[in-house]
């Protein structure tokens, strides 16, 4: 009996479905990049890295807007998201007389001791990939938070639009699934088996290989912008195969899309703030804007983000940019407006960490756990089969190119990891649940959250080092 | 009195090799180690490419079981049953409240109730509590077709037999 439920009888025509709606993800994600910026060549890696993130987030909220007008994900909806993307692109193609176009690998001139690690960084990327690759071919029912929040969401806005808004949201029986959890997950899933035509939480694998590897794709090619191909792969490998994001990466849950959309989104802010490219920001926006619609860390960090870019507008001392980092951040908060007027009209679960954070009497009457809190959570960071050695090589990395601190951008990423880590913390001193259970549970998920912050802050320290960097070898 | 000895003007300064600093060596130490960490994590013997199926046969059994008991749109009831002389152990409870999670999860959009379908249920210590069941009159009224008795069979993990109530 158990190899009937296990068996995969997934035929041609699903995938076909599933592929196409994945390439539909990427076009439109494509569509919106070549909006963003000057037509161009780009490093052949940060396109369809960028790209999947942008059109994940575009597809989940257009499919989210239109439930909330009354239509349920169909078919329909996919082609004119299709249709959409494709005349972007003429249109741009028109406009700006051509499109983002890859760059061509150049080959390696040289082999010392980095490029040597840079081979073990590879190694390590295909194991992780491959272990991927296997977890996601376990049991649908195998990761408890898959079944009983984001598959079981994807499953109530696949069969029904969300107005009138479904009896499901409103079911106190049905709490444990954390009604008030965004949706981006969920709609990305249902408008996979809408492509699909049925609901098949096997199908719904078909996503988490592009997702990871996407995370790959862009954390390398950010990095690759300031360092030699050997360094930058050597970041992402440490970043992106850490045990908890690789485990979450195989199973469908939502945090490697956060961490998918919080990473792009920094990696925009960074660019605009250093660079000043007229694209970057409103990109940051949109992917800070899907990082809060996907999960509730994701809407902390929204209001952190804008912060920062008018923190960024002001030390810069340009006026125009102070007013790109104001437009942007009104465009972030229109986006994800409607959501937070749905979500008001749910229950709120016993957790309610905004409530209960926002309360003075609850933070002090909670404020004795502080101390196991922090020792249990920063313990963590040193744990090897958690959240691997990041943390201890930003630590190394930090000491030796202290003179990174120099830089206003360094200031900026430090002060967003000290606000995400407290953050933390903080909901932790106020939960409702035993500490004993949650922290060892969930802190490495958090810790996995925060580390895109911490691999970019490798990078940039390892800038004001003696560290080879770009020009130094075969570049 | 010695000619000196005649310098090239043209020849390049002598190359000195860049000395690695202590701080560039801890570095490469550092990403070194932490990279072979990651290299034994994922190509461990509990590497998901390594792992042996045995691991989750049991929670594919319960659903096996809960997808041909799915057929069926009326309600169903679920009862979690043990033995009075060993009261449910922590693992046991959670590994319960794992099937409820599931069962609710495969059964949708069909209704599973527990007990008489009144409480929120956020943990195993709520599942467990909420988990009496009802009079038979109480449940021929709602329609209910079926009761999902759950049992927890030790090394093999839960098992679940399939009452229909007729």
């Amino acid at each position: 009996m158990s190899e009937q439920a296990i068996s995969y009888s997934t035929d041609f025509h699903d995938l076909l479905c599933g592929g196409l709606y994945t390439a539909l993800i990427f076009l439109t994600g494509y569509a919106v990049l070549c909006t963003a910026f000057k037509a161009g060549v780009r490093h052949w890696l940060e396109i369809p890295g960028f790209s999947f993130a942008a059109g994940a987030g575009v597809v989940s909220l257009v499919l989210f807007f239109a439930s909330l007008a009354g239509a349920k994900p169909s078919r329909l909806i996919l082609f004119c998201v299709g249709i959409a993307a494709v005349t972007l692109l003429i249109f741009n193609w028109r406009k700006k007389g051509g499109l983002l176009q890859p760059s061509v690998p150049a080959p390696r001139r040289k082999f010392d001791a980095l490029a040597l690690l840079s081979m073990v960084s590879v190694s390590v990327l295909l194991l992780a990939v491959c272990n991927v690759s296997a977890r996601a071919g376990w049991p649908p029912l195998y990761n408890i938070d898959s079944f009983a929040i984001w598959m079981f969401k994807a499953k109530w806005v696949f069969i029904q639009p969300l107005r009138p808004i479904p009896p499901e949201f409103h079911d106190l029986i049905l709490s444990y699934s954390h009604q008030d959890y965004p949706l981006s997950f969920p709609f990305l899933v249902a408008g996979l088996c809408t492509a699909v035509g049925r609901f098949d939480e096997r199908l719904i694998k078909i996503l988490f290989l592009p997702i990871y590897l996407s995370l790959i794709a862009v954390m390398y090619s950010v990095i690759r912008r300031i360092h030699r191909r050997a360094t930058a792969l050597i970041i992402a490998a440490i970043f992106a195969t850490a045990p908890t994001l690789a485990q979450n990466a195989g199973f469908a849950v939502a945090e490697t899309p956060l961490i998918l959309a919080y990473t792009c989104a920094l990696a925009m802010l960074l660019r605009w703030m250093e660079a000043g490219e007229n694209g970057c920001l409103p990109l940051a926006g949109l992917f800070a804007t899907m990082a809060a619609f996907t999960k509730n860390e994701g809407l902390a960090l929204l209001p952190v983000l804008c912060v920062a870019a008018l923190i960024g507008a002001v030390a810069s001392q340009n006026h125009q940019r102070f007013k790109q980092a104001f437009a942007a951040a009104c465009v972030c908060g229109v986006a994800i407006g409607p959501w937070l007027v749905f979500r008001a009209q749910l229950p709120k679960t016993h957790e309610d960490y905004g409530g209960k954070l926002t309360s003075v009497s609850t933070v002090l009457h909670n404020l004795p756990r502080l101390k196991y809190v922090l020792g249990e959570f920063l313990g963590r960071c040193f744990n090897l089969r958690s959240a691997g050695l990041i943390w201890v090589v930003l630590i190394v990395v930090a000491g030796v190119g202290w003179r990174g601190f120099g830089r206003r951008t360094v200031w900026v990423l430090w002060s967003i990891l000290a606000v995400q880590l407290m953050f933390y913390v903080g909901t932790f001193v106020v939960t409702p649940w035993k500490l004993e259970e949650l922290v060892p549970m969930i802190s490495g998920k958090l810790l996995a959250q925060a580390s895109p912050v911490a691999a970019l802050l490798i990078g940039m320290h390892l800038r004001s080092t003696r560290w080879p960097v770009v020009g130094d070898s075969e570049n | 009195m010695p000619e000196p000895t005649p310098t090239l003007d043209y020849a390049p300064p002598p190359k000195r090799r860049p000395r690695a600093s202590v701080g560039v060596v801890l570095m490469y130490a550092a990403l070194l180690t932490a990279l072979l960490q990651l290299v034994l994590t994922h190509a461990g013997d509990d590497a998901p490419m390594r792992a042996s199926t045995n691991s989750w046969s049991s929670s594919a059994d319960v659903e096996a079981q809960l997808k041909l008991a799915d057929a069926d749109p009326n309600p169903a009831e679920i009862h979690f049953a043990g033995s009075a002389l060993q009261p449910f152990s922590p693992e046991t409870a959670i590994r319960f409240a794992r099937v409820y999670y599931a069962a609710q999860y495969l059964r949708y959009p069909h209704r599973l109730l527990v007990g008489k379908d009144d409480q929120i249920i956020n943990n195993q210590d709520q599942l467990l509590a909420a988990d009496q069941l009802p009079p038979t009159q109480w449940m021929k009224q709602r329609n209910v077709s079926a009761i999902y008795r759950v049992y927890d069979a030790g090394l093999i993990g839960p098992q679940m037999e399939v009452h229909p109530l007729r």
